[in-house]
């Protein structure tokens, strides 16, 4: 095969990736910043400490072992509250087999309101009262609802900002964190 | 980073409306760089919304079957307008096939369709960047350079926007060169190559790199083959014009 410049700087352009390839690998020490803690998929998720409205304070990395769902809402937020009976029915579904916390974002809403929503939707699954906004500065909730689907590791697996999630949506990414082995 | 715009009660996702004016702007660029002579305007809408509409619907089949239980027994979930419910290969895959039965179909060279779609692919290229850098879904490694940003705890690269640029920095490169090739699908064949040595040589400064064994960076794999695809076509295609 005849050699024109042509086909020369091709071939030496592909060379040339190939040591770009060969010099971009990651290194297995680099590989473990992905396990830091931010509120992004594939890093760890940021811990809390929150009172639920029972009274009890959970605090999210004792749950490790276990699938984690956090939902931040606000009771004046439409999304939220359209939601909220398919999470209540996802939280009875599968109830020994992830935890599901609902996150008040108190600082944009009245407990008077959250209350009165709870008690209107029959919501039983654990809602925080995130009363000093920690939890959604930790988690950069910009916009309500935001969904955090979080695995047994604690690593956060998916981000859904926005919503009304739908049943579908919900057990597409809960079914797989629960069939992780332990 | 800006996933969400709040306007009053309304929530705008930005990612998703950078892709939307992607596509508008993309189509209204290709719509005038349009060779007429080989290919109608109805053509080039064609084209692109049977290849969108049947890859909209094929990830959505694709997706199904994967959670088949879910849509067994709710079957009304597959007409949700939830678009986290897609699986995007299946998609691009049967959009592709799509468009290839159109082109046969309409009698039209593959090679024409693809250089009359490549204004559209250079403008969406800017906008998916956007969309990326609006999302985080993308983001660089730490530095300290000035131009760094703070996110996911730390001031990085922001690698989207470095794509931005370098798409924007294509589609000027390109600008007068649309429509003008001196055979068939040498513009779309330069547009990939370009667009793969860059994303091949940008790949360095991500922080979130899918990798293959040895640590070695998926992307830019995946980028050296279509460098070469695209190298061996352009020169055989070139050797086979008059």
């Amino acid at each position: 095969m005849f050699l024109t410049a042509q086909r020369f700087f091709a071939i030496l352009s592909l060379v040339l990736a190939l040591f770009w390839i060969a010099i971009s690998r990651v290194p297995p020490a680099a590989r473990l910043e992905r396990a830091s803690v931010a509120a992004q998929k594939g890093f760890a998720a940021p811990d809390f400490s929150l009172q639920s409205t029972g009274g009890e304070i959970i605090t999210l990395s004792n749950l490790r072992g276990r699938p984690v769902i956090l939902n931040f809402w606000a009771s004046w937020c439409p999304p939220c509250r359209a939601e909220m009976p398919t999470l209540q029915a996802l939280s009875e579904r599968y109830s020994a087999e992830f935890v599901l916390l609902g996150i008040n974002a108190s600082t944009q809403d009245t407990l008077p309101n959250a209350y009165q929503m709870i008690a209107e939707m029959n919501l039983t699954f654990p809602i925080l009262l995130d009363t000093e906004g920690t939890a959604a500065a930790a988690y950069r909730v910009l916009s309500l609802p935001t969904t955090f689907f979080i695995d047994r590791q604690g690593i956060i697996r998916e981000v859904v900002i926005g919503g009304p999630l739908s049943e579908a949506s919900l057990r597409a990414r809960l079914e797989p964190l629960i069939g992780e082995t332990p | 980073m800006l996933p969400v715009l709040q306007i009053g009660p309304l929530a705008l996702r930005t990612p998703l409306l950078f892709v939307l004016l992607g596509f508008y702007f993309g189509l209204s660029f290709a719509e005038r760089r349009l060779p007429k002579e080989a290919f109608s305007v109805a053509q080039l809408n064609n084209l692109i919304f049977l290849s969108l509409g049947g890859g909209l619907i094929a990830a959505r089949l694709v997706f199904a079957l994967e959670h088949w239980a879910i849509f067994a027994e709710k079957p009304l979930h597959l007409f949700s307008l939830d678009i986290s419910l897609l699986n995007l290969w299946a998609g691009l895959i049967v959009g592709i096939l799509v468009m290839l039965s159109y082109s046969q179909w309409q009698q039209i060279s593959l090679w024409v369709a693809l250089d009359a779609l490549t204004p559209l692919l250079a403008v969406l290229g800017v906008f998916l960047s956007l969309s990326l850098f609006a999302s985080g879904a993308i983001y660089g490694i730490p530095t300290a350079l000035p131009w760094g940003l703070e996110l996911w705890g730390a001031k990085r690269h922001p690698l989207a926007l470095y794509y931005a640029l370098a798409g924007l920095l294509i589609l000027i490169g390109f600008w007068r060169k649309f429509g003008k090739g001196s055979f068939a699908g040498q513009i779309f064949l330069q547009f990939v190559l370009v667009t793969a040595a860059i994303l091949l040589f940008l790949e360095i400064w991500r922080a979130n790199s899918p990798l293959l064994p040895g640590g070695v960076r998926t992307v830019q794999a995946v980028s050296w083959l279509v460098m070469a695809l695209c190298l061996w076509l352009i020169d055989r295609r070139a050797k086979d014009q008059p």
